[in-house]
């Protein structure tokens, strides 16, 4: 009989916070810049037409406001998106995100509850999806990776299912 | 079981047509009475003929529908589902697998009482539980349905073990862990969290001062402009108010603990928990022990005074906030308490607890937002009239110790298979989760922390979420490493 039962002390366990995380496709980062541009661009258009047609603003100050908005937006945007990533291990796969409100989540796939591919209008335009993973332990518990690619996504969730379903 | 099939249709006792006839008008009645009061009034005359010859169609007219309820439900298994067909005019059938039964109660109103027969209350993980209700059953069928559905529904575990096991378990007569009686219901009432109620009747009797308003400044105007004795007597029956409101509040939450707790039974052993209790509708809650998440106590500064805590037993459920799919016991002592905590946590004892407290920065961030951002508020308030700095002041002689001792009071303690997580001080209360049963972990830092090396961790259970706060980051990320170790390494199942 081959039984090991060796004490473990808490250096010995994988560490998370050592392993490199796999960043997310560059097109992912361009696709939020085209999306807060082109949602810029529509409210500084509405903003342009609203101060023509009433005077209580001068015409340049709700652009300018919108602009700095969008310009701190940016800042945010392309800085987290250095932070975000995920990563596969042989039980679980984790999840961070967030320059100012950094958050990370490992999900084992033995809890995992079901998984999908999702794409929105965006996403679909730079051919980009992502998956997304339920657990029971509530809606913040769930973590959703942006930021792949169509056929990427189906096989990380391909993936994962054979992993949940061995693990289960 | 005595002539009784489950394999074919049955239909439910006949008195039942009474509880659903009962259940209607109740649900009817709300509905009418709100109808009636917005539409003519209190002073509505609710004798004339036209008034009382459309409640006659409408009780006829509801127990035609009792009647058709009654005659359209079977209740049956097949295979390893178990199917109610249902419906008034159109049919409904809907089955639910043995695996997806979460719990299967038996209840009693007062009607169902009456009658002499019970409620059988099928809960699935789904959010639509109160579809699987079958309303009236004699009470040893539905003893016999619920055995019968919660053997199965665990069928797949059992089958290995074969008969000798389900030999012994049926003849084990389970003994209760505690009973209350009249004596602790009067506690339980008495020591109920008053300032909550209060509060809570503030706000509905304050809606509704809103609405009738114009009533209520007609007099209060006369009094006013009775110029010098208002004062004195409004003081005198503000105060008077207030006592008696304490007084009916606590009046009121004894009616309340013994109404719902009056017979409680507590049962806790290797098979789960179970909790009977009720004085007018006899409610029976259990939950299985694989089903059980965590066990959570707390208490406030009365029941601590008699020696009480409440504790809480949850199970996964798909509305996390629901805490009726809770098993509660109002009152519990230390000895019973430790009890029930050595049963589904046998670990407790084996291995030494470390504790991780919140760092000394949450006690500034709380001194900050409880004490330091309302005293300037009330600064600036001074300034324009004096009073509310000694108001300020007062505040903060009041809220920044409670603060501090606050965030000295969040710890988390963990040893090899255990988490207790505790917090509060004037309400502390303290929840023990098995490492196993955790969901998954969640680390959060915003950019203050990560300055400063802090970090928030939070606990995602199937039976709910729970933050630790301002943990140091290193030991953050310890707990979090050997939490999923845990997890991931776990031969039990969280359900």
């Amino acid at each position: 009989m081959n039984f090991e039962n060796n004490a473990l002390s808490i250096d010995q366990l994988p560490q998370i916070e050592s392993i490199d995380f796999q960043k997310l496709n560059k097109e992912y980062l361009w696709m939020r810049i085209t999306f807060m541009v082109s949602l810029y661009l529509v409210l500084v258009v509405s903003a342009l037409i609203y101060s023509y047609f009433s005077d209580k603003f001068d015409w340049w100050l709700l652009p300018s406001i919108i602009s700095f908005f969008l310009c701190w937006l940016l800042i945010v945007e392309i800085v987290g998106f250095k932070i975000k990533g995920y990563v596969l291990r042989d039980k679980d796969i984790s999840y961070k995100s967030g320059w100012i409100f950094f958050s990370m989540v490992s999900v084992p796939f033995n809890r995992i509850q079901h998984t999908e591919v999702a794409q929105g209008p965006f996403e679909r335009m730079f051919d980009l999806a992502k998956v997304k993973i339920y657990t029971a332990g509530g809606a913040s518990s769930d973590i959703s990776i942006p930021g792949l690619s169509d056929t990427e996504a189906n096989q990380l969730k391909e993936h994962i299912n054979a992993l949940s379903s061995k693990h289960a | 079981m005595p002539d009784f099939d489950l394999f074919q249709p049955q239909r439910q006792s006949v008195v039942g047509i009474g509880v659903i006839f009962f259940q209607k008008v109740r649900r009817m009645l709300n509905v009418i009475i709100s109808i009636v009061v917005v539409q003519f009034g209190i002073k509505a005359d609710l004798t004339s003929f036209w008034f009382s010859g459309s409640i006659a169609i409408l009780f006829i007219g509801l127990l035609v529908i009792a009647v058709l309820t009654y005659r359209n439900f079977y209740f049956y298994t097949i295979g390893d589902a178990f199917i109610i067909e249902k419906g008034v005019f159109g049919r409904e059938k809907i089955s639910v697998p043995f695996e997806r039964i979460q719990t299967v109660n038996i209840n009693q109103n007062v009607i169902q009482r009456l009658l002499g027969v019970v409620g059988l209350n099928i809960d699935t993980a789904g959010s639509s539980t109160k579809e699987l209700e079958i309303a009236a059953l004699p009470k040893n069928i539905a003893r016999h349905i619920q055995s019968y559905l919660m053997e199965h529904k665990s069928n797949n575990i059992i089958q290995e073990v074969g008969e000798f096991e389900e030999l012994t378990s049926t003849t084990i007569e389970r003994k209760a862990l505690m009973e209350l009686n009249l004596t602790d219901l009067v506690r339980i009432g008495l020591t109920e969290n008053h300032l909550k109620t209060a509060g809570f009747l503030f706000a509905i009797i304050n809606g509704y001062y809103w609405q009738f308003r114009d009533y209520f400044t007609v007099y209060t105007e006369n009094i006013l402009n009775d110029d010098a004795s208002w004062m004195n007597y409004w003081t005198l029956t503000l105060s008077l108010i207030i006592i008696a409101t304490f007084i009916g509040i606590a009046l009121l939450s004894v009616i309340q603990s013994i109404l719902k707790f009056y017979g409680l039974r507590f049962y806790c052993d290797q098979e789960g928990v179970k909790l009977e209790s009720g004085l007018l509708k006899r409610a029976e809650y259990q939950i299985p022990e694989n089903k059980i998440q965590l066990i959570k106590w707390s208490t406030n500064p009365l029941r601590k005074m008699v020696g009480y805590k409440t504790v809480v037993v949850k199970q996964a459920s798909s509305i996390v906030l629901n805490d009726k799919s809770a098993i509660m016991i109002p009152a519990c002592r230390e000895k019973q308490l430790e009890r029930i905590l050595s049963n589904f946590f046998p670990e407790r004892e084996k291995s030494e607890f470390q504790e991780y407290c919140a760092q000394t920065w949450l006690q500034f961030q709380l001194s900050f937002l409880f004490a330091v951002l309302p005293a300037t508020v009330f600064s600036v308030l001074g300034y324009f009239e004096y009073q509310f700095f000694i108001v300020g002041i007062a505040w903060v002689l009041v809220a920044l110790p409670l603060s501090i001792k606050f965030a000295k009071s969040m710890v988390l303690k963990s040893n090899k298979e255990v988490i207790q997580l505790n917090r509060g001080w004037i309400f502390p209360q303290s929840v023990f989760i098995n490492y196993y049963k955790l969901q998954n972990i969640q680390f959060k830092q915003n950019a203050i922390q990560k300055r400063r090396g802090l970090a928030h961790l939070i606990l995602h259970t199937a039976a709910g979420s729970y933050k630790m706060w301002q943990l140091d980051e290193k030991q953050a990320m310890e707990i979090y490493n050997y939490g999923m170790y845990k997890i991931e390494t776990a031969e039990k199942s969280w359900m």
